[in-house]
């Protein structure tokens, strides 16, 4: 799946995406999630533990914007509360699921080289977009090394809820996108110390992926297996 | 001004910049020229304007950051005063490579630049191929992810891509500072490769003993931004230190010591020249073994973190009034070893035991230690009062401004004022200190050196990560060496200096300490 063309991937996962968004039928997108599951382990080939890792944010918001359809009464098309929650929560791990197929059999470069080549999005904004995504590690990474340096600074005789609360302080966050943003504009001029903004037009054409045989396929075989669902899961009710 | 002549590539006349809302100019009138495949070096100590100088013969201000810049600037081929950087007659390597690479892949960060010239398809594919064939790029991979190299290669992939920019000029901010001994030696063997084929240099550097070899030329500011001296290298920088007129930069040791034997013939005509070396050098007082309590013991100490251990089965112990240096390359678990001593990490085997010992923990990147944007509010966030941490930050040689913001300071005044509110703070028994001197000119270190034996003579522990051996010889009176996580060695700093210059020891040997060995030293006892 990385050799296709992603444009047409995108275009296709917000097919996807508007899919989920419209069933509210628990068996459908529980089916649409396990061939999701199929396709990111076993046609993209991710590990299970960086696959479970990308998933847990998604498991997060699904169980804490499902609860409370569960605990609280409903009276949405007769369903039960855990009906209700069921289908909720499956609908934010699908979309999750299909961010995560898009976003592991897509290079970032080619992503943005098509945006600009092809979708005429402004250069500046799409290499900036994809410069911030290098940034996030980098982010995270100084975090990590900030609440440390708040632990280093206990006594050592601390609580473990003291340890575990260090550096979670609202000013803290605060300093830290400071940081953030002075290494954003050090970014910025890097970016543009290396023409940029001298860029004419587009830029090159290197490398800019183009859609193909196999991604018309691509797309049309999607589109049948959305509407084989919605066949024999319409008919199940 | 008319445009550079008689094979100059630059020409700057009367350059001066003035930042907004600024009192004085933050560089002042300053004439030079660079001509095809020279390589200049600029030297001066912190604040001295040295980058600033570097972004206005770029172009980069008044046209990308703001301020005025009066003079003339001059590349051959452009307009008085254009934007040369991007436009392939100059290329720039920012100070900090974290925020100089904006690609996710190798093969995307070299193309980045030639993408935006709309070099043709065919082109730029030769390009990348021909930087990753040789240094500074040998040894990257197309495909490889950016996020994922370490410190030293970030910086040779950023040089390998202004490499493949193939500029006329390339001037490069700090390419050594905050790598290893042998990562600063690779970077420098890349720079001189970059610059063997014809390309002019602009280097701004503090560590002038890496790149005294690869310039031909220097142009040396004072603390006020104004030339000092420009001329020949290794005249400038030998009569420099024989004038000790240059404080503010960290000068080559030969250089020192010669300055220093001449002017003990001078005063008498027989001197022992090992022992003036050894003086000027600082070996001639290393510390002996601390005898006092333990203050910080770690026993076989093993840190797991992202399935592998960081740190395995380190031991070690920390006395009062001891410092304690800890060196290894990039990546060895140095500053993760200055983290489990403060009790910021736990150890997932082994133990680390303080005897009743507060631990204060200076980080590499000193801002990480604040957390508010006033310094009276980030002295109430340390519980302290605002006349206390005045008075620290005074002793520091800091102006205790309460509506400051602490990143308002340089990096160097940042680990200084650091240092001082954690001091005021806690009331400390050891001290940790990771990477303190880098960035720091000649001053700074004098100033950090005295910081460090100040602790030391109250009676605390310190542990101070370096990467300057010659330095960590001076200040420490036991080295402890890392390699992938592992103690390789723990001894005096003598022995240390000796295995390393023997390739026994994972660090590059340091020229200090070679010089001494040249000069009959057997790192012992001074003569």
């Amino acid at each position: 799946m990385t050799r296709l063309d992603p444009l047409t991937k995108l275009g296709v996962a917000f097919a996807v995406i508007a899919f989920a968004t419209l069933s509210d039928r628990a068996a459908e997108l529980a089916a649409l999630a396990i061939l999701l599951c199929v396709l990111i382990l076993g046609v993209a080939r991710v590990a299970p533990r960086r696959f479970a890792l990308a998933l847990a944010p998604f498991m997060f918001f699904a169980v804490t914007s499902s609860w409370i359809y569960a605990v609280a009464p409903s009276n949405v098309y007769g369903w039960s509360g855990w009906q209700v929650a069921l289908a909720v929560g499956l609908r934010t791990v699908t979309v999750g699921l299909v961010s995560m197929l898009f976003a592991f059999t897509t290079a970032p470069g080619d992503l943005a080289r098509a945006l600009v080549h092809r979708a005429r999005l402004p250069r500046r904004f799409v290499f900036g977009a994809l410069a911030a995504i290098q940034f996030l590690p980098v982010l995270a990474e100084e975090a990590r090394l900030a609440r440390l340096v708040a632990r280093a600074a206990l006594p050592s005789d601390a609580s473990r809820l003291a340890l575990a609360l260090a550096g979670l302080r609202a000013d803290a966050v605060i300093a830290l996108l400071a940081g953030a943003i002075r290494r954003a504009g050090t970014a910025a001029l890097a970016m543009e110390l290396r023409g940029l903004s001298v860029a004419s037009g587009v830029g090159s054409a290197w490398r800019v992926p183009r859609a193909g045989r196999r991604d018309v396929v691509f797309a049309a075989l999607t589109l049948a297996v959305l509407a084989l669902l919605r066949m024999i899961f319409a008919a199940a009710i | 001004m008319a445009p550079p002549e008689g094979g100059r590539l630059l020409a700057a006349s009367g350059v001066a910049v003035r930042f907004p809302r600024a009192t004085r100019d933050a560089v002042g009138e300053v004439t030079l020229a660079l001509r095809a495949g020279e390589r200049l070096a600029l030297l001066g100590p912190s604040g001295s304007g040295k980058t600033t100088l570097a972004l206005a013969l770029l172009g980069a201000i008044p046209h990308l950051v703001p301020g005025m810049r009066r003079g003339t600037v001059s590349w051959a081929g452009l307009p008085e005063g254009a934007l040369a950087a991007g436009t392939g007659v100059a290329a720039a390597v920012l100070q900090d490579s974290d925020a100089q690479l904006v690609a996710l892949t190798i093969e995307d960060e070299l193309a980045f630049a030639l993408e935006n010239r709309g070099l043709p398809a065919q082109e730029i594919d030769t390009r990348i191929e021909r930087a990753l064939a040789c240094a500074p790029g040998l040894g990257l991979s197309r495909r490889d992810r950016t996020l994922t190299l370490s410190g030293g290669w970030r910086q040779r992939l950023a040089l390998a891509a202004a490499l493949a920019e193939a500029p006329r000029a390339l001037v490069v901010d700090e390419p050594v500072a905050h790598l290893d001994g042998a990562a600063a030696r690779d970077a420098v063997a890349a720079l001189d490769a970059v610059c063997r084929d014809g390309t002019a240099a602009l280097l701004v550097e503090h560590r002038i003993d890496h790149v005294r070899a690869l310039v031909s030329r220097v142009l040396v500011l004072d603390a006020l931004g104004r030339p000092l001296v420009e001329g020949e290298t290794e005249t400038i920088l030998r009569d420099l230190a024989a004038r000790d007129a240059a404080p503010g930069l960290r000068l080559p040791p030969d250089l020192r010591v010669a300055a220093a034997l001449t002017r003990a013939r001078a005063a008498d005509g027989d001197v022992d020249a090992l022992a003036v070396a050894l003086s000027t050098l600082g070996f001639d007082r290393l510390a002996g073994e601390a005898r006092g309590a333990a203050l910080l013991e770690i026993e076989r100490a093993t840190v797991r973190r992202g399935g592998r251990d960081v740190l395995a089965d380190v031991s070690l112990s920390v006395r009062e009034g001891e410092v304690l240096g800890i060196a290894g390359p990039n990546g060895a678990g140095n500053s993760t070893l200055g983290l489990l001593a403060a009790g910021a990490l736990a150890p997932s085997r082994g133990r680390v035991r303080r005897f009743g010992a507060a631990a204060i923990h200076v980080p590499q990147n000193p801002a990480l230690a604040f957390a508010t944007g006033r310094l009276d509010a980030e002295a109430q966030r340390r519980g302290l009062s605002w006349p206390i941490a005045a008075a620290a930050i005074a002793r520091a040689g800091l102006e205790p401004d309460p509506d400051r913001h602490p990143l308002a300071f340089s990096q160097g005044e940042r680990r200084r004022l650091a240092l001082a509110l954690a001091l005021a703070e806690a009331r400390p028994r050891v001290a940790i200190l990771d990477e303190p001197a880098a960035g720091l000119d000649g001053i700074g270190l004098a100033a950090l050196e005295t910081d460090i034996a100040a602790l030391a003579r109250a009676g605390l522990a310190v542990l101070v990560v370096a990467h300057d051996l010659d330095w960590l010889a001076r200040i420490a009176g036991r080295i402890v060496v890392i390699e992938a996580g592992r103690m390789r060695a723990d001894a005096a700093p003598a022995a240390i200096l000796r295995d390393t210059i023997a390739g026994g020891l994972p660090l590059a040997p340091p020229p200090g300490a070679i010089l001494a060995a040249g000069m009959g030293w057997r790192f012992g006892a001074a003569p």
